[in-house]
């Protein structure tokens, strides 16, 4: 018998760590050379791609300005220690986003219902990362895979966000665990 | 008009009957009907009356062009105004009404407009209705706006769900005829991504239903085989139901797609309509042409309609809309309808041309169906009260004199007119770009294809199908070129042939009787059109606005050119000069639910949630909106008002402890080598010597001196500051440094990072709070020398790292905590049971605002962008020795006039409540013409003093500290006598917040 799957399947996802690091002009090479250095993990080269491995994502999102969503919790320690505000600056962001996951055949079309955004593979594929917003909600959508996205959006924002999504996924026999209350240690 | 349904024939489906209700009498239809052909079918020949003269209309198109039949469709609720009958598919349960009538569509007993006419010709409002005095316009205004207009909106909410959806294709086509599907298929067989819409149910344009042969087969066989190809094609969508309502910059097309508007039972999970947002790279603009309707007297008698919908009513839906018809023509394209009823066994009784040549192909057709051809002829008069009985027919050489003795009355109950065809040009001038005169069409056509549109079919003035067939290809290989993307172009179809349009011969129109509609949705005349002219709006556009002519919901789609030529016949310039009217987006009706989308009810607009937000609502806050934050208002007890909860939440922080959710403040990481030098140029006051561990108060000016923002900043190490701002302007102070930084000072090596969702803010208030807090604080001494006014320290709360402030909003001991957000809810929790033995109370914004106000410290209501520093009692912070934002305009008269207003206190002397927005006037002055010297700010009841009390911003304010003065509200009647103090109403030392 055929398995039936939802068209689009939410789930809110929790990262360990996310950093931001923005580096001056003048000191990019230097910035991009030590991040790549202390997440073990080169970071990508182009703005709007990313970069992964197993434990840690590395996003491009802006003029020098990079993302790092890790599971490594000394992360943000760790960058302040290195670099002393000479090449870059960093800033912990660990708590101000909350992480959705969109996955399904129908997450690329839910998500057209808000984010103006050429999401055709061929334009916006897996690697890579934009900023935008949603219905006057700022995100950074990632995508993920062909039928998924994780998408970022300010903590005060979610509930409201998923109220979104919900309403517009009606069409999609979603699926929408029950959200899970945070646990991180501390 | 006694319109029937043919027994055979036709794209509806007959095993399939469908009841509806129009004017609350049951009808019967097939699938496949429109509202106007089932209305037909059933011989109702009035479905509406005029907009101000109230004469009956029936339908007189069987498109989107539709003027007169506008019903309401729906009921309750769900009712929709102004649908065009035309474009309403018909479901089962559908119910719809006629409108602008009362007591009915037959007996309309505003029908009297008529015999007004000559006091309601165009403009009649700015010349009849404007005296006896300056305010008469108001009590006209009603009665006027009563007797005109269409259909009623609904009051109820809408209940139907809408939304928005956003596409990126490298090739629009607007509209799906032969052309736009040729042009759709050619650009996704080419690898390029295309969306073909059209507004209609089934694609194929003027093809659908017609008697065309198309290489093999049927035109209907060959439109379901291209929208099958199209529809298949893995880089296509085709989509039907959809309007192209208007073309935007960067070619943006805006489309509204009737997703469940024609469904008896719609399903939850389907909008009613989807509003697409369409960024193309090339648009393909094949939106076809409008028949033009003739004009003479009477013209808009229900019976007669344009002569194409004549044939679509019966190629499509088998009806026929009367028993005697007659045609008015001055092109053989409308042949093509005499072609078809004559093949459909239905009898013209006269085809009236007023050309003397005719086609030889048009003459052959008027010869098979045994008709009588009056060449040379117009008719210069409809007849018939409430519908079509006879027309007057005359030589055209006869002109419109009356009393020709070579008139000849024709009984007759349908008259289809066609005096050419107009291109639905809208979209290519929505897109900027000026329409050219076309000769052979008499019309307005697109001018040059742009370098990001290319136009195809009939609306470049080519009417024959394998014509159209042909641009829909070329179109598409520019459109591709233009992508960069290489054509692989299609065969093209043979098709039989068949009588084209031609050059119509205009008709002339002037001279012709007072009711001769030029608009009939707005019911603008050829008379006037002559008095617009007389009275000098000569240009089209002056005549537009002065007659309304095309301003109508029908946005002129049958009206405009008409009214243009008997312009150019007035002014006696040729059509090439004068120039066509530009269109504006929507060329369409939208509903206003399509262009709201989502966006409505609790999804209005975004609501932010603190880490503490469910707490509060657990625990009974009465929750209140600022700006997009929920904040706990209060936490009433039973029976106990949110006002009086704020009262005694305001009085326990003074005797007690409490503890408030401030996590909604804005908060701005400021970081790097040279973020002292940047806060010092964005700070009025001085910031190079603040200490790393400590905070400071900072004002933020605007460029011209005005007070932008306060809040504090934290310097938490040598490079890196952590600023707050108020709730209200977090978004804006953020855009405002961000913009100095790029375009003012991009050598300053700072960066800023918004962290207002990192942090849950919490402020401890009270005298107990440095108990309360030094319970749960681990490692950190808050002891008055170590940890003084204005100390940040970084801290752990049961391991939960913080940081804690040493700062005060209500005047009293006080700490903000800033805590991880994931973990602001667990230390929330732990400082109220770590104060239970302290009494700790959670507070919300009503305590926050009487504190303040006691403490005569500003907010939103006094930082409310006309307030200098100086008004404000700041004037003392402002720094000399620097050059900031704002500094170089604070010293221009406006700002140091000492008559500006100040801000002052003000107690109420005999207990009465003050009214925030209260004008303060001088006693005496009596109410009604008192002038104003301020008003009130903020007002509240104090606990601490027992009274009311309120901040107001008065003229000269600290010169009448001491005076009696009125806080007068007049809107409520409400007028108290006051006395003006010193803002701080409260420990004026501030002994207890260094406490």
């Amino acid at each position: 018998m055929r398995e039936i799957r939802p068209g689009l399947e939410l789930l809110e996802r929790r990262s360990e760590a996310l950093v931001e690091l923005v580096a001056w002009r003048h000191a990019s090479m230097q910035a991009h050379s030590l991040l790549g250095r202390l997440c073990g993990l080169a970071p990508p080269s182009e703005q709007g791609r990313c970069s992964f491995d197993d434990g840690t994502v590395i996003m491009y999102i802006g003029p020098g300005r990079f993302m790092v969503e890790t599971a490594d919790a000394g992360l943000h320690a760790a960058l302040r220690l290195a670099l002393a505000g000479d090449e870059a600056t960093v800033t912990d962001l660990t708590d101000s986003r909350s992480c959705i996951r969109l996955s399904g055949e129908r997450s690329t079309w839910t998500l057209r219902k808000g984010l103006p955004v050429d999401l055709d593979v061929s334009v916006f594929g897996p690697s890579d990362v934009i900023q935008s917003s949603i219905l006057h909600m700022d995100v950074i959508a990632r995508r993920i895979g062909a039928d998924a996205f994780d998408i970022y959006v300010s903590r005060s924002y979610a509930v409201t966000f998923v109220e979104w999504l919900t309403d517009v996924a009606r069409d999609c026999r979603e699926r929408v665990p029950d959200v899970p209350v945070s646990v991180r240690s501390p | 008009m006694s319109g029937e349904r043919l027994p055979s024939g036709g794209l509806i489906d007959r095993d399939r009957t469908i009841e509806f209700k129009f004017d609350g009498r049951r009808y019967t239809g097939h699938g496949g009907d429109t509202l106007a052909s089932a209305l037909i079918a059933n011989g109702v020949s009035i479905v509406g009356r005029s907009f101000k003269y109230h004469r009956p209309r029936g339908v007189y198109t069987a498109g989107p062009e539709e003027p007169n039949a506008l019903v309401t469709v729906g009921s309750g609720a769900e009712t929709e105004p102004n649908c065009r009958a035309t474009m309403v598919e018909l479901y089962d349960g559908l119910v719809a009404s006629s409108q602008n009538n009362w007591p009915g569509l037959r007996f309309d007993l505003m029908a009297v407009n008529q015999l007004a006419a000559p006091l309601l010709s165009a403009g009649f409002y700015y010349k009849t209705f404007m005296g006896p005095t300056r305010r008469a316009w108001r009590f006209y205004e009603h009665f006027i706006r009563r007797a005109a207009g269409m259909g009623r909106a609904g009051v109820l909410p809408d209940p139907a769900r809408y939304e928005t959806i956003n596409a990126f294709v490298d090739v629009l086509v607007a509209g799906a005829g032969p052309a736009g599907l040729l042009a759709g298929l050619t650009a996704a067989r080419s690898g390029a991504r295309v969306m073909v819409v059209d507004e209609n149910p089934m694609p194929g344009g003027s093809l659908a239903g017609d008697s065309l042969r198309i290489g093999a087969g049927s035109a209907t066989a060959w439109t379901g085989a291209m929208a099958s190809a199209l529809a298949g094609h893995p880089n296509a969508l085709l989509l039907t139901r959809a309007t192209a309502y208007g073309c935007y910059d960067g070619n943006t097309v805006a489309i509204v797609e009737r997703v469940a508007d024609h469904r008896a039972c719609p399903t939850k999970e389907l909008p009613r309509q989807r509003h697409w947002i369409v960024r193309a790279r090339q648009v393909v603009i094949a939106t076809g042409a409008f028949e033009r309707p003739a004009v003479f007297e009477n013209n808009d008698l229900p019976g007669i309609m344009l002569a194409e919908s004549v044939r679509r009513y019966l190629n499509r839906f088998a009806v026929v809309p009367g028993r005697k018809i007659a045609f008015l023509v001055s092109n053989d394209g409308a042949y093509r309808s005499v072609a078809d009823l004559a093949r459909a066994g239905v009898h013209v009784a006269c085809i009236v041309d007023c050309r003397r040549t005719i086609g030889s192909e048009a003459l052959r057709i008027a010869a098979a169906a045994d008709c009588e051809l009056l060449s040379g002829h117009i008719v210069r008069r409809a007849n018939g009260r409430a519908t079509l009985r006879s027309v007057d027919v005359v030589p055209i050489d006869a002109g419109m004199h009356r009393g020709c003795s070579r008139l000849r009355r024709i009984s007759v109950d349908c008259l289809a007119v066609s005096a050419g065809w107009t291109p639905a040009c809208q979209l290519a001038t929505h897109a900027g770009e000026k329409l050219r005169w076309h000769e052979q069409m008499d019309a307005f056509v697109p001018a040059d294809d742009s370098p990001r549109w290319s136009a195809a079919g009939a609306v470049t003035g080519l009417m024959g199908t394998s014509s159209c067939m042909r641009s829909g290809v070329q179109a598409a290989q520019r459109a591709l070129e233009a992508s960069g993307i290489e054509a692989v172009l299609p065969d093209a179809p043979e098709v039989t042939d068949e009588p084209v349009p031609g050059r119509p011969v205009p008709m002339n129109c002037n001279g012709v009787g007072r009711k001769a509609f030029v608009d009939l949705q707005h019911d603008v005349t050829v008379g006037d059109i002559h008095l617009a002219h007389r009275e000098g709006f000569r240009a089209p556009e002056h005549l537009k606005r002065y007659t309304t002519l095309g301003m109508a919901a029908d946005q002129g789609k049958t009206s405009s050119l008409n009214g243009l030529r008997i312009l150019g016949e007035l002014e006696n310039r040729p059509m090439s000069e004068l120039g066509a009217t530009r269109f504006r987006p929507p060329c369409s009706p939208v509903a206003l639910g399509a262009l709201a989308g989502t966006a409505r009810g609790r999804l209005f607009r975004p609501t932010r949630r603190t880490p503490v937000h469910e707490w509060h609502v657990a625990n009974g806050a009465d929750m209140v909106s600022v700006g997009t934050w929920l904040r706990p208002q209060a936490y009433p007890r039973p029976l106990e008002t949110v006002r009086d909860a704020g009262i005694r939440e305001a009085d326990h922080v003074r005797r007690h402890v409490g503890i408030v959710d401030v996590s909604t403040l804005g908060k701005i990481e400021v970081q790097g080598p040279d973020s002292t030098i940047f806060l010092d140029r964005v700070y009025a006051n001085n910031w190079h010597n603040v200490a790393v561990g400590k905070a400071r108060y900072g004002l933020m000016l605007r460029e011209d001196g005005i007070v932008f923002d306060d809040g504090t900043s934290w310097r938490l190490d040598e490079n890196r500051y952590l600023m707050t701002t108020t709730t209200a302007n977090a978004g804006r102070v953020l855009s405002h440094l961000e913009l100095l930084l790029v375009t003012a000072w991009p050598e300053l090596r700072v960066t800023l990072t918004p962290v207002t969702d990192q942090w849950c803010g919490i402020a401890v208030a009270g005298p107990g709070s440095r108990r309360l807090l030094s319970s749960v604080v681990e490692d950190v001494d808050l002891s008055n020398d170590a940890c003084p006014v204005m100390a940040v320290r970084e801290a752990q709360i049961r391991k939960i790292p913080v940081l804690v402030c040493r700062l005060s909003f209500s005047g009293e001991l006080a700490y903000e905590v800033y805590v991880p957000a994931d973990f602001g809810c667990r230390v929330w929790e732990l400082l109220l049971d770590a104060g239970r033995a302290a009494e700790v109370v959670p507070y919300g914004t009503e305590a926050l605002g009487i504190l303040r106000i006691e403490k005569g410290h500003v907010a939103g209501p006094e930082l409310d962008g006309r307030t200098t520093a100086d008004d404000l009692g700041f004037g003392g912070l402002l720094s000399g020795r620097k050059q900031y934002v704002g500094s170089a305009m604070l010293e221009r008269p406006g700002l140091t006039d000492p008559a500006r207003p100040k801000l002052v206190g003000l107690l109420s002397r005999d207990g009465e409540q003050l009214d925030a927005g209260s004008q303060i006037v001088e006693p005496g002055d009596g109410r009604r013409e008192a002038v104003s010297l301020g008003h009130v700010s903020s007002a509240a009841f104090s606990p601490a003093l027992g009274r009311h009390i309120a901040l107001a911003l008065v003229r000269n304010g600290r010169q009448m500290i001491g005076e009696r003065l009125i806080a007068a509200n007049p809107l409520k009647r409400h007028f108290v006598s006051v006395k003006v103090v010193a803002p701080c109403f409260f420990d004026e030392s501030g002994s207890r917040m260094r406490a």
